[in-house]
C-alpha cells in the first residue's frame, strides 16, 4: 500500500472509531503505528521509550475520540498529540537530568540509519551530522523541517501538528534547509 | 522516508489499555454539546429580559441603533464562525486565526463604531451622548452574559487541544463577549463613543483574557493517567 492509501485507511477508520465502531481501533493501529513509532524513535534514539510514546498517544487519541470530526484528517492529530507528549516528557528528562545520559545517547546507533546496508556507511556519518546540524537550528524551524522531510508530512498536515499556517510551514522548512544546505552542502542533503 | 514498525506486542498492550478505559464517542458528546450550549444561551436572554428589556433601550435614533447593532451582529457572527467553527481540522483553526478572532474582534468593533460615530449625522449624539453614564452597568453584563456560554463551550471542547489551548480559549472569550455584546448593544440606551469604549468594548478584552486563562486550563489534553498505560 502506498502512503496515501495508509493515510486515507487510518482517516476511515478514525471516523468510524470515534463514532463507536470499536474494532476500527485495531485498524488504525496497523495504519498509523509504523509512522508514529519512526517519529518517537528519530527524537528518543530508544526503542523502549519510543514504544511507550507511541502507547501514550493512542491512549490519547481513544480518550479524546469524541473531538474528532469524522472525515477530518487523523494523521496531523495524532502527530500532533505525539509531538506534544514528546515536549512534556523532554522537559521531564531535562529536569532529572543524571550524569552519564549524554554520553550513553551519543553512543547509541540513530534509529533512521539502523536498515541501512554495510554499503551506506559513510551515510551514517552525514546523518549524525545532519542531526547534530538539526540541533542547531531554531525549535519552529526544525520542526517543520522535520515534519515535512523527515516524517513525510504534506505542508498542510504538518501546518496542522504545529499549529499554523501552511504558508508558515514551508516558509520555516525551507530556512531550514538553506541552513542545511548552508552548513552541509547541497550534495551532503541530496544523498541523504 | 523509511517508517519502521514497533514491538509485536505493542498493538496488543494498547488495544488492552484502550478497553479497560470508556471513552464517550463523538455523536453522543454532540448531542450533550448542543444541549450544553443552549442552556448557556439561554441565560444572556434570560438576563436581559429580567433588566428590562428592549424597553430598557429606548431612546436612541433609530438609523444609531440599526448602525450600531449591525456592526455587533455582523462582528459577533464572524467571530463566533471563525473561533467556534472548526472547519474539517480536529484541533480547530491554525494560531494566526485564533490571534486575530481574539485581538481583532474588539479592535474592529471599536473602529467601526468610531467610523459610525463620524459618518452619522447624528454625530453629536454619538459624541457627547450621556457620558456621566457609568459603563459599569453594562461592563458588568456584558461579562456576566457572555460567561456562561463561554464556561459551556469550554466545557464542552475540554481535553481537546493539543495545540493552542490558551489561545483557543482567548478566540472563544472574544467571540462570546462580542455575542453577548449583541444583546447588551439592544439593551444599552447610551450611544456615546467613550460609553461604548468603555462598557461595550472593554469587556470583550476581558473575556478574551479570562477565555485564555481558562482555556489554558481546561483544553489541553491531560497526560494519561499512571494506571491507564
Amino acid at each position: 500500500m502506498t502512503m496515501e492509501e495508509w493515510t486515507s485507511v487510518a482517516d476511515a477508520a478514525m471516523s468510524r472509531y470515534a463514532r463507536g465502531n470499536d474494532s476500527a481501533f485495531s485498524e488504525l493501529y496497523d495504519a498509523l503505528a509504523p509512522r508514529l513509532f519512526t517519529f518517537a524513535l528519530r527524537r528518543l534514539r530508544d526503542d523502549a521509550r519510543a514504544e511507550d510514546l507511541v502507547q501514550q498517544t493512542f491512549l490519547k487519541m481513544h480518550a479524546a475520540r469524541r473531538h474528532f470530526i469524522p472525515g477530518a484528517a487523523v494523521m496531523p492529530w495524532s502527530f500532533s498529540i505525539a509531538r506534544h507528549l514528546l515536549i512534556d516528557r523532554m522537559r521531564a528528562e531535562q529536569r532529572e537530568r543524571m550524569v552519564g545520559r549524554d554520553d550513553a545517547r551519543e553512543a547509541a546507533e540513530l534509529p533512521c540509519m539502523r536498515d541501512l546496508p554495510d554499503h551506506a556507511a559513510n551515510v551514517r556519518g552525514l546523518t549524525r551530522r545532519l542531526e547534530q546540524e538539526l540541533a542547531e537550528l531554531p525549535e519552529a524551524h526544525r520542526a517543520a523541517f522535520e515534519l515535512v522531510q523527515l516524517d513525510g508530512l504534506s505542508m498542510a498536515e504538518a501546518a496542522e501538528v504545529l499549529g499554523t499556517t501552511a504558508l508558515t510551514v514551508k516558509a520555516r522548512a525551507h530556512r531550514a534547509y538553506q541552513a542545511l544546505r548552508k552548513r552541509l552542502g547541497a550534495e551532503v542533503l541530496e544523498a541523504l | 522516508m523509511r517508517a519502521v514498525s514497533p514491538s509485536a506486542d505493542l498493538k496488543a498492550r494498547v488495544l488492552a489499555a484502550a478497553s479497560r478505559t470508556p471513552s464517550p464517542t463523538y455523536d453522543r458528546t454532540r448531542r450533550s454539546a448542543q444541549a450544553v450550549l443552549i442552556a448557556g444561551a439561554a441565560v444572556p436572554a434570560a438576563l436581559f429580559v429580567a433588566t428590562g428589556g428592549l424597553d430598557h433601550g429606548e431612546g436612541r435614533p433609530r438609523g444609531v441603533f440599526a448602525a450600531s447593532m449591525s456592526v455587533w451582529i455582523v462582528a459577533a457572527v464572524v467571530a463566533l464562525w471563525a473561533a467556534v467553527g472548526r472547519g474539517r481540522a480536529p484541533m480547530g483553526r491554525a494560531t494566526p486565526w485564533l490571534v486575530g478572532v481574539a485581538a481583532g474582534t474588539p479592535s474592529l468593533i471599536l473602529l467601526a463604531m468610531g467610523a459610525l460615530s463620524a459618518a452619522l449625522p447624528t454625530r453629536d449624539a454619538l459624541l457627547l451622548g450621556s457620558v456621566h453614564r457609568l459603563a459599569a452597568s453594562c461592563m458588568s453584563m456584558t461579562f456576566a452574559a457572555a460567561l456562561l456560554p463561554l464556561l459551556a463551550m469550554l466545557f464542552v471542547r475540554r481535553g481537546s487541544d493539543p495545540v493552542h489551548p490558551a489561545t483557543h480559549g482567548a478566540a472563544l472569550g472574544a467571540a462570546f463577549g462580542a455575542f453577548a455584546g449583541v444583546m447588551v448593544c439592544l439593551w444599552c440606551p447610551d450611544v456615546s463613543l467613550r460609553h461604548i469604549a468603555l462598557g461595550h468594548v472593554a469587556p470583550l478584552v476581558l473575556t478574551s483574557l479570562a477565555g485564555a486563562a481558562a482555556g489554558a486550563r481546561l483544553l489541553p489534553m491531560a497526560p494519561p493517567r499512571r494506571g491507564s498505560t
